[in-house]
């Protein structure tokens, strides 16, 4: 094995990355670069080497090399450049070497530490704006975080991971550097071999990352085996179609979306989930369509939050109390507007329909209950 | 005129040892002899300082060879060493009330 990646310390964490690259080194592993989550290695004899962290804060938009002049001064004095990451300067003196400590004046340490600390609450202020702005299109109130969430669980489990893992590694970085910068400014030298128990972090910091990722593959995998089909005649899952209505008629085309008649399903961790679709032409120029958004929960329980969920964030409705109780026999309960709109339950089964029948007048919330009830016995 | 504000003993180290042109690790040297070994000073505080006194013209870049930059002490530079080391002579003028309570 000729290199070798491991995940390093935090960037905030000067000593732990220092103690870090010397204890690989008297492992027989050598530094040879740094990215952000891993650090890539050579193998060498084993030995103890010296590893020091220069940290270089240009201001914004300058080149952010260590300059050459200061480079020289210390490969002069025994250190060899090794590697760098954003304003992290990685020096290592070999072993028996007797290179000296970067900064005899630990207060003149704590200035170059000043703007990583300003840059850092930057960060967060940025990171709290990037996060509001990225939660916006997740939709106007609650009801469209839950039906979203329902059919994208993984999506957005991700989502809350990555935020708590971003947030954590912020307030960490601040935790370390600080502790770094009132100690130097105290006047005692930096440590450069902590000892500190870095366990409770880690857990937290890799569980927190490798759910997340896990979380953004299994979204990725539902991606996969999500199909989209032309409608079949017959249902073949927990939907109606427009017969079951009494509506007959050859399947034809929205006339102002061009869209014609289809089905999706997928599967997630809280539910299988079917959206369909369905169009036929009519005599006397009309046509008859439908919507339905169909859920089976995995978690029967969670069936009155979605229906709440769908009731609120309807297309039509203004919300939920637009909605009104209908009697639905053989159905938990059942919701109709006054227009277009139905939604349903029964037991892990919620269905949100959106239909028109030839005229806005037809649209009959007893007849469509009864079909479903019909479809979901059969279930 | 303000007056100046103390130097750090880096500072006036650095100055003192610019009397004569040198790059960054000459300078450290030269700071140990001139300290009797007493002054060990890194090479991130050394470099720090200087950039620190080449913004305030105390110092003047004078020479590339390489990556190595050899500088030279200002007038400017010259003057507030002057000045430095009057401060730090009355004060040991004004220490010897020291030497006559311990007799």
């Amino acid at each position: 094995m000729n290199r070798k990646y491991k995940f390093h310390p935090g960037e905030y964490e000067l000593g732990e990355n220092e103690k870090f690259y010397s204890d690989m080194e008297a492992k027989g592993w050598r530094l040879v670069k740094r990215g952000r989550y891993l650090s890539r290695f050579k193998p060498v004899e084993p030995s103890n080497a010296r590893y020091r962290i220069e940290v270089y804060t240009p201001p914004f938009l300058e080149d952010r090399t260590l300059p050459e002049g200061q480079i020289a001064v210390y490969e002069d004095c025994g250190w060899e450049y090794v590697a760098d990451y954003s304003f992290l300067h990685i020096f290592r003196a070999p072993e028996g070497s007797d290179a000296p400590e970067f900064y005899t004046d630990p207060a003149q340490q704590a200035a170059t530490l000043k703007k990583v600390r300003r840059d850092l609450w930057w960060s967060i202020a940025l990171s709290a704006i990037m996060l509001g702005l990225f939660a916006l299109p997740f939709g106007r109130s609650a009801a469209g975080h839950i039906k979203r969430a329902v059919q994208l669980p993984t999506l957005y489990a991700f989502y809350v991971l990555w935020l708590v893992w971003a947030v954590w590694q912020l307030l960490w970085g601040t935790w370390k550097i600080n502790r770094i910068y009132y100690r130097l400014k105290k006047g005692r030298p930096m440590d450069h071999a902590p000892k500190g128990n870095r366990v409770l972090h880690k857990i937290l910091n890799q569980g927190l990352l490798g759910l997340s990722l896990l979380c953004l593959l299994l979204t990725v995998g539902q991606l996969i085996i999500t199909r989209s089909d032309d409608l079949p005649l017959q249902p073949d899952g927990p939907y109606i179609v427009l017969s079951d209505l009494g509506y007959e008629g050859e399947r034809g085309t929205l006339f102002y979306q061009d869209r014609e008649s289809g089905i999706t399903h997928t599967c997630s961790l809280l539910s299988d989930y079917w959206e369909v679709f369905e169009i036929i032409d009519r005599p006397g120029d009309h046509q008859a369509w439908m919507y339905q958004y169909v859920y089976r929960l995995r978690f029967p329980g969670m069936a009155d939050k979605l229906a709440r969920a769908l009731m609120e964030d309807s297309v039509f409705a203004r919300d939920a109390d637009s909605y009104h109780k209908v009697e639905a026999p053989g159905l938990d309960e059942a919701w109709a507007t006054d227009g277009l709109e139905l939604v349903a339950v029964k037991g892990e089964l919620v269905v949100y329909i959106e239909c028109m029948m030839d005229t806005y007048d037809n649209f009959d919330p007893q007849v469509i209950c009864a079909a479903l009830a019909d479809r979901w016995a059969a279930e | 005129m303000a007056e100046q504000a103390p130097m750090t003993e880096a500072m006036y180290y650095i100055l003192l040892a610019l009397l004569q042109p040198g790059h960054g690790y000459g300078m450290m040297q030269r700071i140990r002899e001139l300290s009797g070994g007493r002054l060990e000073m890194g090479p991130g505080t050394l470099y720090g300082v200087l950039s620190r006194m080449n913004r305030e013209g105390w110092i003047v870049l004078t020479g590339e060879e390489g990556r190595r930059k050899t500088y030279a002490i200002t007038e400017a530079g010259r003057t507030a060493l002057l000045a430095e080391y009057d401060r730090i002579k009355r004060m040991a003028a004004d220490g010897k009330l020291l030497e006559e309570v311990g007799k």
